[in-house]
């Protein structure tokens, strides 16, 4: 008879863990054969060159050197020919800006894959100082921080709210499309205000309001279809009086 | 157990109840300390053996689709959506009447709690009362047996998990049994309250006392009453010497009729097979402003009170007041955050003041001799009592065993010492359960 260290339940003899607490039991002898087993398999993944038989954190690592090497070997190319070309490095800021923005967004969404806000605040941040550097090439500062900063915080606000709301609606179908419609009327709006302030120095809403009465009457339709015809349409049971 | 008005198990899969009369109040009112959660404890001789319990609530959950609710926010009134998801069975981590919070225990308002040789089940009121939380027992505890090979009696009397649902136990009774058009009972005045402070934070605890059932059955013989009226009768003289304690201002202030709750299954009245609320409440009380009573006195008020107030017909008229509120137009067509707020107002300014006490005597829990035999104690733990309440009892029997469990809120065990020492000095042995 076997007892679980942990809730004192009874378990089976060929119980590993206990299945009421999670406890693990405690063996009397190790079974011998078993590491033989894991150590084998740690083995055969050392030396395996099939890809398919990667997990998806291995292929991601390769995925990252592989793009790395190219990316970073391209970069180099680019100066190269640009300092033999013109003895100075000119035009090649571009690419090499574009380069390491590219490797920079592939580092975040292979190295760090499941941390969903990291990614965000990852690229959010790669796209900020790409555009920043692409201002700056031209030696001064002219359309970043009026323009790009705020229209980029404003794209990715929305992105983010988009993503919240989504996640926490089911089914995700009519809804997710009327949150982006939505989101694309807000961010016509903030683009419209933020050029126009940029050009004139005031605020003149024309074209964007259009778009906003265009799309959010057909987000409303949507809306109205998604709580119409969610999972359990019986409205009886939420409304009963 | 073949029904043939029964429907198949696997009709019942996706459904939605609306609550039952007296679950009405519970979402409202229950938050982490008024929890509206009671507890069935069985002691068994031996240690569960894991395995066969898992087995064994697999086995019969779904015989029981009414309990395996969800609890849903309408817009009028909260309702319970069937979930196809597995009761829990957990580690019992000594943590009693825990509320049911959304994202735990399956979002189901059942659990299971298992440690060593014991096995709890835990009920939200909003699902059922003692009369069907002691079948799911005594099915669970069945099926158990049978799973580590003990013969199970044939005409043993229970719902048996492969028999078919039957429709009515899924009805609200209260509503079965409305009467239109008879008289409400009047409204009570408020009783008498302990004045012991209330402990902070996590405050529920509780205190099992075991009584030899003879010796008190002998003693009930000699007024001559039930077991149960003795007990109550205990209750509210250990609440008249509370009050006889009090300084004369403390007197002054509190009110002076004591009143206890006492649940009556209602199944026992009307012909209901409803597995879900229906107990109603006798109220055996003592006005102190016409003098002091002596034990032998109100032993024979509680009888009284019990033997008239154990009547169809005044059940009727208190399902008619009850359902009857539920039932106005006016309250039904507020929008649920308002009703919350108007139904919490209304308990806690009338609700929570009427009793002093409160006992519940769930009857014996039998499983013939051999099965029995297996088990040690069963015990009744009641829910946290509300602020005003403080403290109350569950009672249950077993063999020569009546348990007692106080459940208690406050700082102070100075009533159940005075309980206790009542029964001292009726000459009855106790124990108290230190398990």
């Amino acid at each position: 008879m076997r007892i679980c260290q942990n809730c004192g339940v009874e378990l089976e003899d060929n119980m590993n863990y206990c299945p009421l607490c999670g406890h693990p039991v405690e063996r009397e002898s190790s079974p011998s054969g078993k590491h033989v087993e894991i150590t084998a398999n740690r083995e055969s993944q050392k030396t395996a060159p099939d890809i398919s038989r990667l997990n998806t954190l291995q292929m991601n690592k390769l995925i990252w050197e592989v793009s790395s090497i190219i990316l970073l070997s391209g970069t180099i190319v680019v100066i190269l020919l640009n300092l033999i070309l013109n003895a100075k490095i000119s035009w090649s800021v571009y690419p090499i800006i574009f380069g390491l923005s590219i490797f920079a967004y592939i580092s975040v969404f292979t190295l760090w894959q499941k941390k969903t806000w990291t990614q965000i605040f990852g690229s959010l941040a790669i796209t900020l100082l790409m555009l920043f550097f692409i201002d700056l090439a031209n030696n001064t500062l002219q359309w970043f921080i009026p323009v790009a900063l705020p229209l980029v915080v404003a794209l990715y606000t929305i992105g983010v709210a988009i993503y919240i709301f989504s996640t926490k609606t089911k089914p995700r179908g009519f809804i997710l499309i009327a949150y982006i419609f939505t989101g694309i009327a807000i961010l016509m709006m903030v683009l419209e205000a933020l050029l126009s302030y940029y050009q004139f120095n005031s605020i003149n809403m024309e074209w964007s309001i259009i778009v906003l009465i265009s799309i959010i009457p057909v987000a409303a339709i949507l809306f109205y279809i998604h709580f119409r015809l969610k999972k359990n349409p019986d409205l009886k049971k939420i409304f009963h009086i | 157990m073949n029904h043939p008005e029964g429907i198949t198990n696997e009709l019942i899969t996706d459904f939605w109840l609306k609550l039952d009369n007296a679950a009405k109040m519970y979402p409202v009112l229950s938050n982490s300390e008024f929890t509206a959660v009671y507890r069935l404890s069985v002691r068994l001789k031996e240690r569960v053996k894991i395995l066969s319990l898992l087995q064994a609530v697999r086995a019969i959950e779904n015989r029981f689709p009414y309990y395996k609710m969800q609890l849903k926010k309408g817009f009028f009134w909260y309702y319970l959506e069937h979930i196809n998801v597995p009761i829990t069975v957990q580690q019992d981590r000594g943590i009693m009447c825990r509320k049911f919070k959304k994202g735990t225990d399956n979002n189901l308002l059942i659990r299971i709690l298992v440690k060593e040789n014991r096995i709890n089940i835990e009920f939200s009121h909003i699902l059922t009362d003692g009369a069907g939380a002691i079948e799911f027992l005594k099915t669970l505890l069945i099926t158990y047996f049978s799973s580590i090979g003990i013969n199970i009696p044939e005409n043993l009397n229970y719902i048996h998990p492969d028999g078919r649902v039957l429709k009515e136990e899924l009805e609200d009774s209260y509503h079965k049994y409305f009467k239109k058009n008879i008289p409400r009972v009047s409204n009570l005045p408020k009783s008498f309250h302990l004045p012991y402070k209330l402990k902070s934070s996590s405050r529920f605890h509780t205190m099992t006392v075991i009584l030899p059932k003879d010796q008190v059955k002998n003693l009930a013989k000699r007024y001559p009453v039930s077991s149960n009226i003795y007990l109550v009768a205990i209750y509210l003289y250990t609440l008249q010497n509370v009050y006889r304690e009090l300084n004369a201002s403390q007197q002054q202030k509190n009110n002076k009729i004591l009143r206890i709750q006492v649940p009556v299954n209602l199944r026992n009245i009307f012909p209901s097979k409803s597995m879900r609320n229906f107990t109603l409440f006798i109220l055996p009380e003592i006005d102190l402003r016409l003098g002091v009573y002596s034990f032998d006195e109100i032993i024979k008020k509680v009888y009284h009170s019990m033997e008239l107030e154990k009547d169809e017909k005044l059940f009727s008229r208190i399902i008619s007041r009850n359902v009857g509120n539920e039932k106005n137009k006016i309250l039904r067509s507020i929008p649920l955050f308002i009703k919350k707020i108007i139904l919490k107002l209304k308990y806690y300014s009338l609700g929570a003041k009427l009793y002093s006490g409160e006992l519940t005597n769930m009857g014996k829990l039998d499983l013939t001799p051999r099965l029995n035999n297996l088990i040690d104690s069963v015990a009744l733990v009641p829910p946290p009592p509300n602020k005003a309440l403080k403290i109350d009892c569950g009672v249950i029997g077993f063999e020569n065993k009546l348990v007692l469990t106080f459940g208690n809120i406050t700082r102070s065990k100075n009533f159940e010492e005075k309980f206790l020492n009542i029964l001292s000095n009726h000459g009855i042995n106790y124990e108290i359960d230190h398990a």
